[in-house]
């Protein structure tokens, strides 16, 4: 553990030491003060990432494979698109790249590992749900009820914290699987009932 | 170590039981303690660790999603273990993110370290706290620091109980050893005691017949049984000492006794020897006072009392001999053929000379007729038989005025040969008879004293009848008589009757042609023999001494017979006989001594003597034994 640990403290090169710094200062900054909209985007961006650490994706989507990036989608119109571009065009989501990809169509949604649908989708939830149903596609959102309508995670504000909600008989019947700890945090939806 | 000495064996074995297990008890309640001691603060370590690390898992999500509520919540499961004081919950940057205390008064600090440097979990404990410094850290990613402080109040209160626990036990234990050990040292000790109390027993009473029960079968066992014979031995040492004890005091008694008897003895014998010499030399000096005016007849009567004086003091003084021989255990029994019609007459024949001298010729003294038919030969010493018949009858005499005194024998069974001698004197009572045959017992009057003697002669024919093989009695009536019985072992020898020896008692002997030498040293003896044998008309010899015999025997060979002193000087009579018999070995030789002892007369016939002669000798007796001789050599002289 301590090995591991200590080559983890190493591979962070000393490089982009300041940049971290300054990232984690503001970060910490967003976390226990104020509370605006804009940073809500950012945070959202932020926890985008975090989630990803307890989320495992099967064999076919090549996380081991660092060397091939990691795609977030981002489908309708929403402001986090600007958040994500910047955020990720430093920070990299389990060790791989990370590229935005703003699509239109459905289609392209195929090689993404994670797909945020944007609040001006609701009409077309439907339709994007049943499509990435059964594919190994982490799907967030950030609108009152679609957890509720299967999408896995829905961004909410509670007592101006940001939350989030796991609709875990979705997450039940996706092919990717969601550690015990992100559940933990989360408000659950949907729970797996006994039977 | 002396104030262990001086306590008792029970208390040593107790102490020494207690000791040893109060040490070993304490040295384990120790370990134990110790262990329990480590092993418990080990589990509260581990335990706590456990519960760190597990709401450090917890508060992974509220720490990446930033939500204290949720770790608050998590932190606030602390509170089911009440030894938890405080938990707080650091973010990676090491920024207090959330935290629980189950006291108001307790304050959580910031972190004071650089969260970068705790990367493994920690846990130190301090005076009253176990503080447990844990990372939590998952796929590699440091979410944050959570230390926990965990109040040892317990611990040490549990600790405190354990000991408390243990000291009761402890206590517990070593009062059931000391029971123990006092019930279990008792199999020990208790022999010890009992022998001590037992030695102290003896001891106290004298009482060496108490005996120890052996229990066991260990060393006190055979501490038991050495005892037990060690008391057996001075029991034996005490039997035999009282024996001893015993027997000294008997012989003490005896040795007092003696010495009484012995002064009583020598007055006695003092008075009786005094009271013939009175006659003997009273009588003798009358008779020689130049102007004395004795007439013949009285002069007669006054040799006639020296002469009966001096016969009682010989008596005596044989008498003396003979008990004094009896008591030595010197007296030897010859025995040999004893012709005991010849022996009865020949007693008879001196008594009634006695009687006559004893002026008690009213008496008739008579053989039972009985010994005129049977003519037995018994094999016994005929000298003592004789001896033990005269004083009986001399007895009788004594204490008889008038009737008669009758003697002899009669076969009582094949064994035994019975005798007796009874008279019809004055008798004797019951008392008397129990104490006749006693030495100087004598039956005396009460208003004065009749009867002379010494009192030897029944205690000496006791003695003589015993060692002959007999048995002494007498029965008696006072004043019809007394009859006095013994036994003898019936010893028949079978033997022709051949020429039966009477003695020829005539006074007249003519040896007108015997020559007879006399070996006498003493001038006056050599008188009175030479006189005794002039009325025989012999021709006598005188030898001086032994040497002068020889000489006289070798020059004269017409010598029929020789009379031999034997204390001589030159050459004493057992010598001078010797060599006389080796130039004739026929001539007979009587000797004639003052020499009264058993062995003096063995010496002699060894010597070759015939016969022998006991000084005084008188003048019938030295004729009839010379006569004896003398016509047994006839034939061949």
């Amino acid at each position: 553990m301590e090995k591991k640990i200590t080559t983890y403290k190493h591979s962070e090169s000393h490089i982009d030491f300041t940049k971290r710094i300054v990232l984690f200062l503001f970060l910490s900054l967003i976390s226990f003060k104020s509370f605006s909209q804009a940073n809500v985007y950012v945070l959202k961006a932020v926890y985008l990432e975090k989630i990803s650490r307890f989320v495992t994706w099967p064999k076919e989507s090549h996380m081991d494979d660092l060397s091939k990036p990691l795609v977030i989608s981002v489908i309708g119109r929403t402001p986090l698109i600007n958040n994500l571009e910047q955020i990720y065009s430093v920070k990299k989501i389990n060790n791989k790249k990370v590229i935005i990809k703003r699509i239109s169509n459905l289609y392209e949604i195929e090689n993404s590992h994670i797909l945020f649908i944007a609040d001006s989708e609701k009409k077309n939830l439907q339709n994007i749900l049943t499509l990435t149903k059964k594919l190994p596609i982490l799907t967030v959102s950030e609108s009152d009820g679609f957890a509720a309508k299967g999408v896995l995670i829905n961004f909410y504000e509670e007592n101006n914290k940001l939350r989030f909600e796991v609709n875990e008989t979705a997450v039940l019947q996706s092919p990717l699987q969601m550690s015990f700890y992100l559940l933990n945090s989360a408000k659950i939806i949907n729970p797996i009932k006994d039977n | 170590m002396s104030l262990f000495q001086n306590i008792s064996i029970k208390n040593k074995i107790v102490s020494i039981i207690l000791l040893v297990s109060t040490i070993t008890l304490i040295i384990g309640f120790i370990i134990v303690g110790i262990g329990e001691i480590k092993n418990s603060k080990q589990t509260m370590l581990l335990n706590n660790l456990m519960n760190a690390k597990l709401i450090g898992e917890y508060s992974i999500s509220p720490l990446t999603f930033d939500d204290n509520i949720g770790a608050e919540n998590v932190l606030s499961k602390l509170s089911t273990n009440q030894s938890v004081s405080s938990a707080a919950l650091y973010d990676r940057n090491g920024i207090l993110f959330a935290s629980y205390k189950n006291s108001e008064d307790i304050f959580i600090p910031p972190l004071l370290k650089n969260p970068d440097e705790l990367v493994v979990s920690s846990s130190t404990f301090s005076k009253s706290s176990l503080i447990i410094e844990h990372p939590i850290v998952y796929e590699n990613y440091k979410y944050g620091i959570i230390i926990v402080h965990i109040s040892t109040v317990f611990l040490t209160q549990n600790i405190k109980n354990y000991i408390l626990i243990l000291l009761a036990v402890l206590i517990g234990m070593i009062i059931l050893s000391f029971i123990l050990a006092n019930r279990l040292q008792k199999p020990i000790s208790k022999p010890i005691l009992e022998l001590a109390q037992l030695t102290r027993k003896i001891s106290g009473e004298g009482n060496y017949k108490v005996r120890i029960e052996r229990k066991s079968n260990d060393e006190i066992g055979i501490l038991y049984d050495d005892f037990n014979n060690m008391l057996q031995q001075i029991l034996h040492r005490e039997d035999a000492r009282d024996v001893a004890e015993k027997k000294l005091l008997a012989a003490k008694e005896k040795a007092e006794e003696s010495d009484n008897l012995k002064s009583a003895f020598l007055a006695n014998m003092s008075h009786e020897i005094r009271t013939p010499m009175n006659a003997i030399l009273g009588f003798a000096e009358l008779i020689t006072m130049p102007d004395s005016e004795v007439t013949p007849p009285e002069k007669e009567n006054f040799i006639k009392l020296i002469n009966n004086s001096g016969n009682n003091l010989l008596r005596l003084i044989d008498d003396i001999i003979d008990i004094s021989k009896i008591e030595a255990g010197q007296i030897k029994i010859h025995k040999k053929e004893c012709y005991l019609n010849t022996t009865l007459q020949e007693i008879q024949q001196s008594f009634l000379e006695i009687r006559k001298i004893k002026e008690k010729e009213n008496i008739d003294i008579r053989i039972n007729e009985n010994v005129r038919t049977q003519n037995l030969i018994i094999n016994t010493d005929t000298l003592r038989l004789n001896q033990v018949l005269t004083n009986l009858i001399d007895n009788a005499l004594k204490f008889t005025e008038d009737g008669f005194i009758e003697f002899g024998y009669e076969i009582q069974n094949k064994d035994k040969l019975l005798f007796y001698v009874k008279d019809t004197g004055v008798g004797m009572d019951q008392k008397k008879k129990d104490l006749v045959f006693d030495r100087f017992t004598k039956i005396e009057d009460d208003k004065n004293r009749l009867y002379r003697g010494a009192g030897l002669g029944l205690a000496i024919s006791k003695s003589l009848v015993e060692l002959l093989g007999g048995k002494i009695w007498v029965e008696s009536t006072p004043s019809v008589g007394s009859t006095f019985y013994f036994n003898l072992p019936f010893d028949r020898i079978e033997k022709a009757e051949e020429n039966i020896q009477t003695i020829d008692i005539s006074d007249n002997y003519n040896w007108e042609n015997k020559t007879i030498l006399v070996a006498e040293d003493e001038p006056a003896n050599y008188i009175y023999i030479e006189e005794v044998l002039k009325i025989t008309k012999a021709r006598v010899l005188k030898a001086m001494n032994g040497k002068e015999a020889v000489e006289i025997f070798k020059k004269n060979k017409n010598i029929d017979i020789i009379i031999m002193d034997i204390k001589m000087p030159e050459m004493d009579g057992y010598e001078a006989t010797r060599r006389i018999k080796k130039i004739n070995q026929d001539i007979p030789i009587v000797s004639q001594s003052a020499y009264a002892m058993p062995g003096d007369i063995d010496k002699g016939l060894d010597s070759g003597m015939n016969d022998y002669l006991i000084k005084p000798v008188k003048p019938k007796v030295l004729l009839s034994i010379l006569n004896k001789h003398l016509n047994r050599l006839s034939p061949t002289g």
